[in-house]
């Protein structure tokens, strides 16, 4: 579909909201909570809080559940009972909508979607993604923390959301990018007035702070780098960047139960554990934290962009917000491209 | 803050590294954000300079000697505030690390700002913003150091308004229906990302009990029931251990408030066994020993 | 097999786990049997060589599995057949309970007693009446632990 542009007012914006939610979609949206912002289902549109520049978490879990069941078994004397996880799956996103995240929580679940579909087709993710609309407001002051302008996304980029509001005089400006995204305004068509293309805000000029191809070539050669050990001495490998980040999708597949009943599930997992590469034998082939955060950084800036010619990292910064120890990835990132 | 405590600190890393007494520091240095510092690790003498203590120190970083690239260095300079120390006190009692392998650089502290207000833009210290364990403090200054840095912060005002972990007095006066109604909230949140027991400076087991799995005692599922055998066995394993330093609680990505049931455990264990953790090396651990007068009450 | 919560409400007849020490509770429990004392069939013993080894997980486990009253039990202080695992278990257990009543569980569903040998009798009023106590209990007070 083409992109359609239009134009709606704060108060419409709300009408359309308060639509959506009577209408009997959930709306998940940044909330206030324990003294932090967070994403999480809102009654109406004045629960969200749209001010603030990004939920503590991301929203991976409507896309990978914390937990998510692959299938379900039990037995009544000689029957045996199977229940496809996939049924749990199916349709649990139709009527849920993402509000308010910004564009680099729009970006992730088309990233991770690559992941889910280049050599086996996860059906679990696909039921999931497919149907999940992501309407999201373009930033106006990314933190010290935010890199999306680094890594070829940008605060008003519009990719993977299906609608993107930008705030400009006290109006919003929605680029609207796919069916879905239509789907959602056209029962509040009224509330909405189509423009063309040119009256839309102007884009703002986003500098740039370090050049990622740079880090990735570093990536490339200095797998050995005493860097990687020094630097990450002070990683209590807590994994907590892992478990924030809107594209880290590592799992860890599990059963639960006995001879009478029992599911096969699939839980978070997160590479900064040392027990997530250790083997049977009890050789551990990523021994320190720094070949565990490594890995982290490897994975984000080199062995995926080779595959899919895009970074697995939307720039959101949650990792270094969040990082008890406080690592900072943009600086890092950053430091490896200066790097010789 | 002042330079004088920086500059204290530096040259005492200094000389030891020098001297060759120690072989790594474990300090402060600048942070992200003039309002966060980070761990740094100094091995050379010529990086002394970069070790620096203020307000928004908030890091536990005893939590680096159970950490194994840390243990190779063997002899350790750690630079703690009195919070902290205690944990190394426990560390030692517990046979994880020899007092003749570490020096400690106590500094003494009068409050650190919370980090989740500093992030916010906070950076005054008053009793609004710190954390609630530094409103009791009763070791601003610490117990057992090697060398101590004296602060120039002011003194932390108490008005008495602040009442910390007042929600312990809250969930007592409950019944055990709303308590289990306010904790299974809590633990719904939990995404087992075990992070309070990384940030934890003596959750050191080689394999936790979650990672067992012959039997599997704890769901590894990120849900109910699951999540709430987690946070209870946790803090059963800390309780007359933990020294409340709050890292588990300030770690916790979900906002869990882990501490209240630290606390609330710390008292109970004060009450019925007199003992409190991480006030010395040499007391034996409380449920490493017995008396013939334990609580007897509740045995039919 | 987990039992979900509606079974576990809706069965007049409660589950009531009893972990005991291989040498006084048991061999109490053992002498209650043998003298042809009657009690309450709700309990379901499971034996451990001391009240020492009675690990806390073993309680949340039982709730977990659909216990509606669990029973820890050993040898009089002073009488530990390995000289003081009754006085650790019993300092553990005092902090155990209260966490336990902190996160909410109703602290009658946990019950702890010391039986000797010789006190058969001891077992079978300790047994009979907590089953009593458990089945005069509206059920939901452990959900923490439950499905």
């Amino acid at each position: 579909m083409e992109e359609r542009y239009f134009e709606i007012t704060r108060e419409n914006l709300k009408k359309f909201v308060d639509s959506l939610i009577s209408g009997g979609s959930e709306v998940i949206a940044p909330r206030d909570r324990d003294g932090d912002t967070f994403y999480g289902k809102i009654a109406n549109f004045d629960e969200a809080n749209l001010d603030m520049l990004l939920p503590k978490m991301s929203y991976k879990e409507f896309l990978l559940p914390k937990t998510e069941i692959l299938f379900e078994y039990s037995l009544f004397g000689t029957e045996t009972e199977i229940k496809d996880g996939l049924e749990y799956a199916r349709g649990a996103n139709k009527k849920r909508v993402i509000f308010g995240g910004r564009p680099c929580d729009g970006a992730a679940g088309r990233i991770m979607e690559k992941v889910f579909n280049w050599d086996y087709k996860d059906e679990f993710f696909n039921e999931r993604f497919k149907d999940l609309a992501i309407i999201s407001i373009a930033c106006e002051k990314p933190d010290n923390y935010c890199f999306c302008m680094d890594i070829e996304l940008s605060p008003e980029s519009s990719y993977g959301s299906d609608i993107l509001l930008k705030k400009d005089g006290g109006k919003y400006f929605a680029t609207v990018t796919d069916e879905k995204g239509m789907a959602l305004i056209t029962p509040c068509m009224n509330l909405f007035k189509e423009i063309s293309r040119d009256k839309m805000p102007a884009p703002k000029d986003w500098k740039k702070s370090f050049d990622i191809e740079k880090t990735k070539e570093f990536l490339d050669k200095n797998f050995e780098h005493k860097y990687f050990q020094e630097r990450f001495l002070s990683c209590i490998g807590c994994g907590i960047c892992t478990y924030a980040c809107p594209t880290c999708h590592c799992f860890d597949i599990q059963d639960e139960g006995g001879c009478k009943e029992g599911r096969r599930i699939r839980n978070w997992d997160s590479c900064q554990f040392s027990i997530f590469t250790l083997h049977a034998s009890g050789h551990n082939p990523r021994v320190t934290q720094g070949d565990r955060y490594r890995q982290r950084l490897m994975h984000k800036f080199k062995i995926y962009s080779e595959k899919f010619n895009k970074y697995l990292c939307v720039g959101c910064g949650r990792c270094s917000r969040n990082c008890p120890e406080d690592i900072d990835i943009r600086e890092i990132a950053k430091d490896l491209a200066d790097m010789e | 803050m002042s330079n004088i405590v920086d500059e204290k600190l530096r040259k005492i890393a200094k000389d030891l590294l020098e001297s060759g007494e120690v072989s790594l520091i474990i300090g402060y240095g600048a942070g992200s954000s003039p309002r966060r510092t980070r761990p740094v690790f100094i091995t050379d003498a010529k990086d002394a300079h970069k070790l620096s203590f203020n307000r928004h120190s908030v890091q536990d970083l005893a939590v680096f000697l159970k950490k194994a690239e840390v243990k190779k260095f063997s002899k350790i300079g750690i630079l703690v505030k009195g919070c902290d120390e205690k944990a190394v006190n426990v560390l030692i009692q517990e046979y994880q690390v020899s007092r003749d392998n570490i020096k400690i650089i106590g500094v003494e502290c009068n409050g650190v700002v919370r980090q989740n207000l500093a992030d916010k833009g906070e950076s005054s210290v008053s009793e609004a913003t710190v954390y609630d364990k530094c409103l009791i403090c009763g070791e601003h200054r610490p117990l057992i150091y090697d060398y101590l840095v004296e602060t120039d912060e002011p003194e932390l005002k108490l008005s008495g308004a602040l009442k910390p972990y007042t929600k312990i007095e809250e969930l007592d006066a409950m019944d055990p229906e709303e308590r289990n109604e306010f904790w299974r909230k809590e633990f719904e949140k939990c995404i087992k990302c075990y992070a309070c027991r990384q940030a934890c400076p003596l959750c050191y087991c080689s394999r936790c009990i979650v990672e067992k799995n012959t039997p599997q005692w704890i769901d590894t599922s990120i849900e109910e029931p699951g999540n709430a055998q987690w946070n209870l066995i946790r803090a059963y394993h800390l309780s007359g251990r933990c020294i409340s330093c709050g890292e588990c609680e300030r770690a916790c990505p979900v906002n869990i408030p882990l501490m209240l049931i630290n606390e609330k455990m710390a008292r109970d264990v004060y009450n019925m066994f007199g003992y409190k953790s991480g006030q010395d090396t040499e007391t034996k651990p409380v449920f490493g020993v017995f008396s013939e007068g334990d609580l007897n009450d509740f045995i039919k | 097999m987990i039992m979900k919560k509606e079974d576990i409400n809706s069965n007049p007849d409660p589950r009531i786990i009893a972990f005991v020490c291989n040498w006084c509770t048991y061999s109490g429990a053992d002498l209650a049997g043998t003298g042809r004392m009657k009690y309450s069939d709700n309990v379901r013993i499971i034996k451990l060589p001391c009240s020492g080894r009675i690990d806390p997980l073993f309680i949340v486990e039982a709730f977990k599995k659909g216990a509606r009253g669990v029973l820890v039990s050993g040898c009089h202080p002073g009488d530990c057949h390995y000289t003081s695992g009754n006085y650790h278990s019993r300092r553990k257990y005092a902090a155990f309970r209260d966490l336990l009543g902190f996160l909410g569980i109703d602290l009658n569903r946990v019950e702890f007693s010391w039986i000797s040998a010789s006190e058969g009798n001891k077992w079978v009023s300790v047994v009979n009446e907590f089953t009593e106590k458990i089945k005069s209990l509206e059920d939901s007070s452990t959900d923490i632990f439950r499905k």
